[in-house]
């Protein structure tokens, strides 16, 4: 059977990796006797797959798993013995069971959601802020540099990248700002690059430095519509 | 600085230095208690990074035994890494434990492990990133008790300056009588003398500043102890039954990769091969195994505990294990539905041991790892590895047979007695084992450190260029398909002989060393042999010719006091056998070899599957 399972990363493990993160799942579901189905071969693997690599530093609030076990487990029984067994920080929020042959979470989210918080050495001006991100949306082409591991930089257009961006909150130095952004296989946008496009365009962003970062929903967003993939699952 | 404003300043820094995860402190089983509210404040700490001391066993059994007490706190300290020290030391952050993020200064003890004598600088940078005086004579009452063991400690002196206390054997026997003492203390208004003379009274226990001991070249001149209460030899502390003695049913399970990811299960203590070369297999006799009963149920506590993938069986030589073959085919059947690795690490080259590898690979196979040592039958002769070449050659075709691709072997060069034709030997048997079908074939070589209390404690250490040219040499030599060859740099080597065969006067070295930037010496990229040269100079030394003092056999050696167990009669015995290539056999299997660790430290050989000649 298949289980999807919705989960929080917290402050206490935000600096742990992907891979830090697969190891600590594997070894809570051997404590909890979850009968997790392994891959044959030379080094067997557990059939966990995750929706998107969330980055080092980032914590989050929705990161969707899906579980393949070998034999059939109550799925409030998982989430339950799971919880019990994962370290602080690190939490199931939901579990729901999935039909078998459900396309994989990574072929299907592409959007996700972000809390960014910044801080600044200078006073923030409210509407200086506001009218950033009113020009930022109104822009068409907004190019950035991406540098890449062992291969040459790349620049692309991250505009239609960016769905959506809200000014959550100004107080003195800080600036706290939702953004809907691409994810996913067919293009992924970083809040890192996000806030370096700020940077370079725009004199109030000059010295923004990325204080807190929270994925706050990952998406299957179809032409306008927002579907969490749990749903997607389901419908 | 108090440990919230520590907390507060790390929440930025951390975002900025390396593996940050590194020093979170918040891994599943690790302590959450209030130091406030504790009699005893103990910091466990390893000079090293933390994916290397977290890999280590000692440290686990001591942090969950001294937790496990009431009003004792156990906490850890890791060396931090250039990155953030360098953040530290520009913000004044002090060394802090993980846990707490308590400064180093405020513990009541702190324990530093001595397992590697290239880690000594890092002991000192810690001492000085945690503003605590790094020599011992200028530390107060209201300083930490600073405690060191681990098998360095079998020659203590180049390191004693720093330390009040040196614990001499197995520290889990006696770590609970040094804090009882200390507490006592702690209520009292005694000075450091006072509970630093009551410690001195502890089996096992060393005060370095209680000995006056003056050298010349390597000759003891003086050694004066300073009451005449104490005795002239400390005598190695160890533990007699393994099954009762503390081993963790839980421990620490880390985010982040480290050096040795998995569950340690320590089968036996001790090893009575022999090698001549081998420091481990002299000063952790005697032979003690644990039983398969209470390994099955540590094992079963373990996995169920800490949910690990991998379950390594380990001792000195894993494969002399007494039950070793039922216990692994237990372990197999009980835990492959779970997918739970069984790793040999110490395997000997002979078939069992792929028989053995056979079982475990059922789940995950990896490389094979065997040591031969030298390359001809000879000089094996010499140094007492009783592995030949045929051994060899089978064991690599029956695990080649079933089917393992990658085989590494360990070498060292350097070895007394050695001639170009034990360097030919090594290339020789390399090549005949890659030519066992497909193999590729992996030569580690490393370089002889003479050892204290070994038979070759007296031997004298390479010199440099032929140490260059003996590598030189395999480099040219050690080529063709499926083979390759790694070795280390002479001149780390060279600064570990110095070291493990010092003397008190190394302690000065140490501290300017220091001063003019050694630390993690043991990551070659870091290691600056010049650094080195210039301390021993400086202090009137000259490296070089340091380590090669002439080492008389009739005369007091610098760590003559500490009683390791085997008696200076049997190491020169061994000696002039190695000399006249003539082996010892295994006193388990044969007779009594005459080391006197049975006599001496009164604990007897302890076989769980029985054979054993010292137990009647």
């Amino acid at each position: 059977m298949k289980i999807r399972a919705k989960m929080a990363k917290g402050d206490e493990v935000k600096f742990i990796s992907h891979l830090d993160l697969m190891n600590t799942l594997t070894r809570a579901l051997r404590r909890a006797r979850i009968p997790i189905k392994f891959s044959q071969g030379y080094n067997p693997r557990p059939a966990i797959s995750f929706g998107s690599a969330l980055a080092v530093g980032i914590v989050s609030q929705c990161e969707y798993i899906d579980f393949e076990l070998k034999t059939d487990f109550s799925v409030e029984k998982f989430k339950k013995d799971l919880n019990q067994e994962l370290p602080t920080g690190i939490e199931i929020l939901k579990a729901r069971e999935i039909p078998v042959n459900t396309k994989s979470l990574m072929a299907k989210i592409n959007a996700a959601r972000y809390r960014i918080e910044m801080k600044t050495e200078n006073i923030i001006d409210e509407n200086e802020a506001k009218e950033m991100l009113a020009d930022f949306l109104a822009k068409d082409e907004i190019m950035i540099v991406r540098k890449r591991r062992n291969k040459s930089d790349r620049e692309f257009n991250l505009r239609p990248m960016v769905f959506e961006l809200k000014l959550l909150d100004v107080m003195e130095k800080r600036i706290v700002i939702e953004a809907l952004i691409q994810t996913g296989s067919s293009g992924n946008l970083r809040t890192e690059e996000l806030v370096r496009a700020f940077q370079q365009r725009y004199p109030i962003s000059n010295e923004f430095e990325l204080t807190y970062v929270k994925r706050l929903g990952l998406y299957v967003k179809q032409k306008d519509k927002l579907l969490t993939p749990i749903e997607v699952a389901l419908e | 600085m108090q440990s919230e404003e520590i907390r507060e300043k790390l929440e930025d820094i951390l975002p900025k230095v390396s593996k940050p995860t590194r020093y979170l402190g918040n891994e599943m089983y690790s302590i959450d208690k209030d130091l406030d509210k504790q009699q005893i404040n103990f910091l466990l700490a390893f000079p090293d990074i933390y994916e290397v001391g977290m890999s280590h066993l000692g440290i686990k059994i001591l942090y969950h035994l001294l937790n496990e007490e009431d009003g004792i706190a156990a906490e850890r300290v890791y060396t931090p890494w250039f990155d953030l020290e360098e953040k530290m030391r520009e913000l004044g952050i002090p060394l802090f434990s993980l846990e707490s993020k308590e400064p180093a200064k405020n513990f009541d003890i702190i324990g530093f492990t001595l397992q590697y004598e290239l880690s000594y600088s890092n002991i000192l940078n810690m001492l000085d990133l945690a503003n605590i005086p790094l020599e011992s004579e200028n530390r107060t009452k209201d300083d930490p008790l600073l405690i060191a063991g681990g098998p360095c400690a079998a020659n203590p002196e180049p390191i004693i300056d720093f330390f009040d206390v040196i614990v001499i054997g197995e520290a889990e026997e006696l770590i609970k009588e040094v804090v009882d003492i200390y507490s006592q203390w702690q209520k009292t208004e005694d000075g450091k003398e006072k509970l630093l003379h009551q410690l001195a009274k502890v089996s096992g226990i060393y005060i370095p500043s209680f000995y006056d001991i003056r050298y010349n070249v390597t000759k003891v001149n003086s050694f004066m102890p300073k009451y005449s209460d104490l005795s002239d030899s400390i005598t190695k502390r160890v533990i007699s039954d393994l099954d009762e003695s503390y081993y963790p049913t839980q421990w620490i399970v880390p985010y982040m990769d480290i050096v040795h990811d998995r569950i340690n299960l320590e089968v036996a203590r001790g090893c009575s091969r022999s090698c001549r070369f081998c420091q481990a297999g002299m000063i952790y006799r005697p032979v003690r195994e644990r039983s398969q009963e209470r390994l099955e149920e540590l094992a079963s506590n373990l996995i169920g505990k800490t949910g690990y993938e991998e379950l390594g069986l380990t001792s000195l030589s894993t494969s002399d294990y007494s039950q070793i073959k039922g216990l692994t085919e237990k372990l197999v059947e009980d835990y492959s539905d779970l997918q739970v690795g069984i790793s040999l690490p110490s395997l000997r080259a002979e078939p069992f041991s792929v028989e053995l590898g056979k079982k475990v690979q059922q789940i995950k196979k990896t490389g094979l790892t065997f040591a031969p040592e030298a390359g001809t039958q000879r000089l094996r002769d010499v140094i007492n590895k009783g592995v030949t070449e045929k051994d060899l050659i089978e064991t690599v075709q029956a695990a080649y047979d079933a089917g393992w691709k990658r085989v590494k072997l360990y070498f060292m060069i350097g070895l007394p007695t050695e001639t170009e034709k034990d360097l030919a030997g090594i290339v020789s048997l390399a090549k005949k084992v890659a030519e066992i079908g497909k193999l590729k074939v992996k030569v580690s070589v490393s370089t002889f450190i003479p050892k204290p209390h070994t038979p070759f404690q007296w031997v004298s250490f390479n010199r440099m260029e032929e140490l260059k040219d003996k590598i030189d040499y395999l480099k040219q030599n050690l080529r063709g398909k499926g083979l390759s060859l790694d070795w280390n740099d002479p001149a780390l080597s060279l600064l570990e002989a110095a070291f493990s065969r010092g003397d008190r006067r190394l302690n000065q070295v140490l501290i300017k060393a220091w001063q003019l930037g050694a630390k993690f010496e043991g990551w070659s990229e870091h290691f600056d042999v010049s650094i080195w040269r210039q301390a021993f100079k400086e202090v009137g030394l000259d490296l070089e010719k340091y380590v090669y003092r002439d080492f008389n056999l009739e005369a007091r050696l610098p760590w003559d006091h500490i009683e390791i167990g085997v008696t200076k009669d049997y190491l020169r015995r061994e000696y002039n056998k190695a000399l006249a290539e003539e082996v010892t056999l295994d006193c388990r299997s044969t007779e009594c070899s005459g080391c006197g660790v049975n006599q001496i430290l009164d604990v007897d050989n302890c076989l769980v599957g029985g054979g054993s000649n010292n137990e009647d």
